[in-house]
């Protein structure tokens, strides 16, 4: 009986279901496709992650070591040892600074080096490999010769992808491969080169967490640095985090929007329902039948619509994968993974038919005779099922958000907080709507009807403007994240660049130099490990298995001496003018980090010789502003005697950058330079693939709510019409409620944007500064203003369809002609 | 005299109307030819089996619906050439509509109920409202929800609204059909004695006879038309 009953309804009502239908089938859809491309961009960037690093493993120093210090050979399934220093490079009378890199036979142990032509083999002694940088810069081909300590190299191949490199295709200063061998053919003098040894590793195990942490500790203790896959300190994997740290916060908004939708949907394809299930109950079916029918009717519905949307979300995803990799070289296909798509594809059914329990518990509580009269609840028990639908929503919420963030703390975390804002925003709304209603006589009647429909929708009034809400706010929010990132990494980063960077001028150098170059600033850079602070033993505290401190401090740190504040820095405790010997001045956020306040006694170890300092100031540096910047400034009469290297910057118009290249390349060979004009504009390439990104997977949230604000107007549009006839039979024209329901929409959409903006920007600063870690704050937004107003058309269009779709005449809409 | 004229002035006259629906594409006849005289304060019942276009009738009056034929004139207003706009204020000043099921405005109280009409046509009374609630004693109910009504409640309410702007014609479509039978007999007379005491034209549709004998004239309609029922008062 239960399955003939419901192919009949299946059969008869089609058309009530093709809407819910649609609707999960979209929503389905998008959230399938958002895993995918979320999946695949994440493993994208992890894999780009660990080419970057070079390794699963990468073991950097200055000084030559074993690699058996860190890893047994049994554990070890690959190994590439490289040596890498900056110097000058030239051709004829043309001079560059190029980072140089020695390697042996292993490399690359991830990715392939790709060349303009032919196939990357290891390098003769007297060959190099270059990159296009430096192929355009000194215009060079194939067999052309370059001259590095008066030695003759043969241009073997030009790198168009160095796995190295961000994205594959791209480094900030440019780039020369060599054999090791190379070293001794070039006759240079090591000793005189700022160099690093870097040792990468593939590793048979996958490294936990601890294994990463005891190599770091243990590269600490031998002076070295280890650097794994989403550890990174660079600003290239800072911003390769930064992407993926705004993935984490789009997979929250489709989780919160996806959910919404179903329960939306799911609801009102009960609802659609009651009509027949009334009848049958009249009949004297029980009600463990009607659930039944109502499960396998819903089942049905929402499988078939899942199933095509899956479908759907499939081809979608080849073909923007196939659109990404031939406008923007990105390759983000990964192999397809049929057992998490199919959990997927159960977690949205099990959303679903969760979804529908609600509304089982409402036709538990409603007699044939209520349900045959369209009759609401009882106030009493409108409050009980709340409750019930809010404690079985959470179930599949918690189950989504755990999955999804792979964080059993987090998914429970993020349900809190939408519970939360939920019952505010909710609050919030009822407490207005309550305030208008009480002084709705002021207003005109097309105002007091507005407020009285909106108090008397209730709780589905709430949800709907709370889900609106929440809808556009998580919109929002990402608009107005995306817009911090682009402004930061577009414009914030390269304000105060300088346009040369000049690295490893020694001591003896420095005269010289500034004579050629007073405009130069120069930073004398002294290398020290941190020993105690205010008594306390860092390395020793640092051992212990939790320590009061970050491990950061056991590295070595740079320290400069001077007395001048520098652009970009302010002095926010005590006093730097007057910085004396036995004084230190600290950077604001290192000084917290490390508990140091005024007065704090901080000893360093500057090769082997102890230094006893008093913190007299605390500063406040932009670190990211592209000027260099030091954690402690000492007086120079603590530091000048100590051996240094010099760090600075020039600022020189772009045209005379040439020929100051090929003054340093003769006067000063180890001296390397940088044209940070070079670097903003592969920083800005760089980052508009970033940007490619992170707009692709923000358009499902976009489309979610779309589909949301859809919803709602279709599920209200049935009552508003049934009321609307009431008006006009006291005298309203059909055209005045058509644009009363207009009007109800842009109303609803414009409070709940507002409530939206104001709330996203709070969010979203919140994340820039707190998450993101980038000290920019952002009020407007452009791109939010375009949605807004995408969602106004979408409402107006929408809107008019629906009311102007099966309107027919007032009296199909008038109770004692209903059939529906 | 004067009384005997005024009698004979006609608040409805429906000359030729015919009216159809399409079901699956297929013409459904509901009315032909029908032709109907109702002079003003006078009080007509209409009957005839479900379905047979009752309700269409008082549409078609009521300016809810328009005929596909035939010319529909109701104080002295030829409603097939009104314009929405126009056909709107009609609906709003000339008539007074009772529906089975109440169709009260949900949202709204009961005084906002009955002050609705005079609302949409732009000009509000309290004291008409107050003496409409009065008359059918519901003035202590002004102020409630009227989803908290019962049925008899709700369809003093309806009768209250329909007098809300004086018109001079009320409409009545089953009024006591949701109601049990002490109700309806109790919400009748009030429609009756309210209606009586303005001498307004009244068009009821029902089905109980009882009721329509109570009427001035009782129309059967059959065959599409209206017959005038042997019981003529």
């Amino acid at each position: 009986m239960i399955i003939k009953f419901s192919l009949k309804i299946l059969h008869k009502e089609k058309e009530k279901l093709f809407l819910p239908f649609s609707s999960i089938l979209l929503t389905s859809c998008v959230v399938v496709l958002s895993y995918f491309l979320i999946s695949s961009t994440s493993v994208y960037l992890s894999k780009r992650d660990k080419e970057f690093i070079g390794g699963d493993v990468s073991i950097e120093s200055s000084k030559n070591f074993d690699i058996n210090t860190y890893f047994p050979e049994s554990e070890i399934k690959n190994l590439s040892s490289q040596i890498n220093f900056q110097g000058l490079i030239s051709r004829n009378d043309n001079a560059t600074g190029v980072n140089f890199t020695f390697v042996d036979k292993n490399f690359p142990l991830y990715g392939n080096l790709v060349l303009k032509s032919g196939v990357y083999d290891y390098p003769n002694d007297n060959d190099i490999y270059v990159d296009e940088n430096l192929e355009q810069s000194l215009n060079l081909k194939i067999g052309d010769n370059l001259k590095f300590n008066d030695r003759i190299f043969l241009v073997k191949g030009i790198v168009t992808q160095n796995p190295e490199s961000l994205l594959s295709g791209f480094s900030f200063s440019p780039k020369v491969i060599l054999a090791q061998e190379a070293i001794t053919y070039s006759q240079i003098d090591l000793e005189l080169f700022k160099k690093e040894y870097r040792t990468k590793a593939i590793v048979k195990n996958e490294l936990t967490k601890d294994a990463k942490n005891s190599l770091r500790e243990l590269a600490r203790k031998n002076g070295a640095r280890a650097n794994f896959e989403g550890g990174g300190e660079s600003g290239v994997q800072f911003a390769l985090e930064l992407v993926k740290n705004f993935l984490l916060v789009v997979i929250l908004v489709i989780i919160i929007l996806a959910l919404v939708n179903i329960y939306s949907s799911v609801s009102f394809l009960a609802e659609r329902l009651r009509r027949s299930f009334a009848i049958l109950m009249s009949l004297g079916s029980r009600t463990r039948d009607i659930y039944k029918i109502l499960i396998f009717v819903n089942s049905f519905v929402i499988l078939a619509a899942i199933l095509f949307g899956t479908i759907l979300a499939c081809v979608l995803n080849s073909w923007i994968i196939s659109i990404v990799k031939n406008n923007f070289q990105i390759n983000l296909r990964h192999d397809f993974d049929l057992t998490q798509t199919i959990l997927i594809f159960l977690l949205i059914y099990a959303t679903s038919l969760i979804a529908t329990l609600p509304v089982m518990n409402k036709l538990k509580s409603l007699s044939p005779k209520e349900l045959l009269i369209n009759a609401k609840n009882k106030e009493s028990n409108i409050y009980r099922n709340i409750f019930k639908d809010i404690l079985l929503g959470i179930f599949p919420v918690t189950l989504i958000s755990i999955y999804f963030l792979d964080s059993f703390f987090y998914g429970i975390l993020i349900v809190g907080l939408i519970i939360i804002t939920y019952a505010l925003v909710m609050l919030f709304y009822s407490y207005i709507i309550g305030a208008l209603y009480k002084i709705r006589a002021v207003f005109p009647f097309v105002i007091k009807l507005l407020i009285t429909q909106k108090k008397f929708d209730g709780f589905l009034g709430l949800v709907t403007f709370v889900s609106l809400f929440v809808a556009l706010a998580a919109v929002f929010n990402l608009s107005l994240l995306r817009t911090a990132i682009d402004q930061y990494l577009r414009e914030d980063l390269r304000e105060n660049i300088p346009s040369v960077y000049v690295l490893d001028l020694q001591k003896s150098q420095i005269e010289n130099f500034k004579n050629l170059y007073p405009d130069s600033t120069l930073f004398p850079n002294v290398r020290s490990r941190l020993i105690s602070i205010d008594g306390l033993d860092i390395q020793k505290e640092l051992e212990k298995e939790k320590p009061k401190l970050d491990r950061e401090f056991g590295r070595e740190f740079n320290l400069t001496y001077r007395n001048n504040l520098i652009g970009g820095e302010e002095v926010v405790e005590g006093n730097f003018e007057k910085i004396k010997k036995g004084e230190v001045s600290l950077e604001q956020d290192f000084a917290k980090r490390l508990g140091a306040k005024l007065g704090s006694i901080i000893i360093v170890n500057i090769q082997g010789i102890s230094l006893e300092t008093k913190v007299t100031s605390i500063r406040k540096v932009d670190t990211r502003s592209g000027l260099p910047f030091f954690f402690l400034v000492f007086s120079p009469e603590d530091l000048k005697q100590y051996p240094n290297t010099s760090f600075g910057y020039l600022n020189i118009p772009s045209g005379d950058i040439g020929d100051v290249s090929k003054k340093l390349a003769s006067d000063f060979p180890n001296v390397s330079l940088i044209d940070t004009g070079k670097i903003s504009r592969i920083a800005e390439d760089v980052i508009g693939l970033l940007l490619v990104i992170i707009l692709i997977i923000t358009i499902p949230p976009i489309v979610l709510s779309t589909l949301l604000i859809i919803n709602i107007i279709i599920i209200m549009s049935k009552d508003r019409k049934r009321d609307g006839a009431r008006l006009v039979a006291l005298g309203k024209t059909k055209k005045y409620l058509r644009n009363f329901f207009i009007f109800e929409s842009i109303i609803t959409l414009l409070l709940s944007s507002l409530a939206a903006y104001v709330f996203a920007l709070l969010v979203a600063n919140f994340l820039v500064i707190k998450f993101i870690e980038i000290k920019k704050m952002v009020y407007f937004d452009l791109v939010s203003f375009y949605i807004f107003i995408s969602l106004l058309c979408a409402i107006l269009i929408v809107s008019f369809f629906v009311w102007a779709k099966g309107t027919g005449s007032i009296r199909d809409n008038l109770n004692y002609e209903d059939n529906n | 005299m004067n009384t005997d004229k005024q009698k004979k002035e006609i608040a409805i006259r429906l000359s030729n109307i015919s009216k159809s629906f399409f079901e699956n594409e297929k013409e459904i006849s509901i009315l032909k030819d029908l032709d109907l005289i109702v002079e003003k304060g006078e009080k007509i019942g209409i009957i005839g089996p479900s379905g047979s276009g009752k309700s269409t009738i008082l549409s078609i009056i009521a300016g809810l619906d328009r005929s596909d034929m035939g010319e529909v004139i109701v104080n002295s207003k030829n409603l097939n050439s009104l314009s929405e706009q126009d056909m709107a204020l009609f609906r709003n000043k000339d008539i007074g509509i009772i529906f089975q099921s109440f169709e009260l405005i949900l949202p709204f109280t009961v005084a906002e109920n009955v002050a609705a009409p005079q609302e949409i046509g732009g000009k509000k009374d309290n004291t008409i409202v107050a003496s409409l609630l009065e008359n059918v004693n519901l003035s202590q109910k002004a102020n409630s929800g009227v989803s908290k009504l019962s049925g008899g409640e709700k369809q003093r309410t309806a009768i209250a609204r329909s007098l809300s702007n004086n018109p001079e014609i009320i409409l009545a479509d089953e009024p006591t059909g949701s109601l049990d039978r002490i109700t309806g007999k109790n919400v009748l007379d009030l429609l009756m004695n309210l209606t009586e005491k303005e001498s307004k034209t009244l068009v009821i549709i029902t089905h109980d006879e009882e009721i329509a004998k109570k009427m001035d004239k009782v129309y059967v309609l059959k065959d599409k038309k209206l017959i005038l029922n042997q019981y003529d008062n």
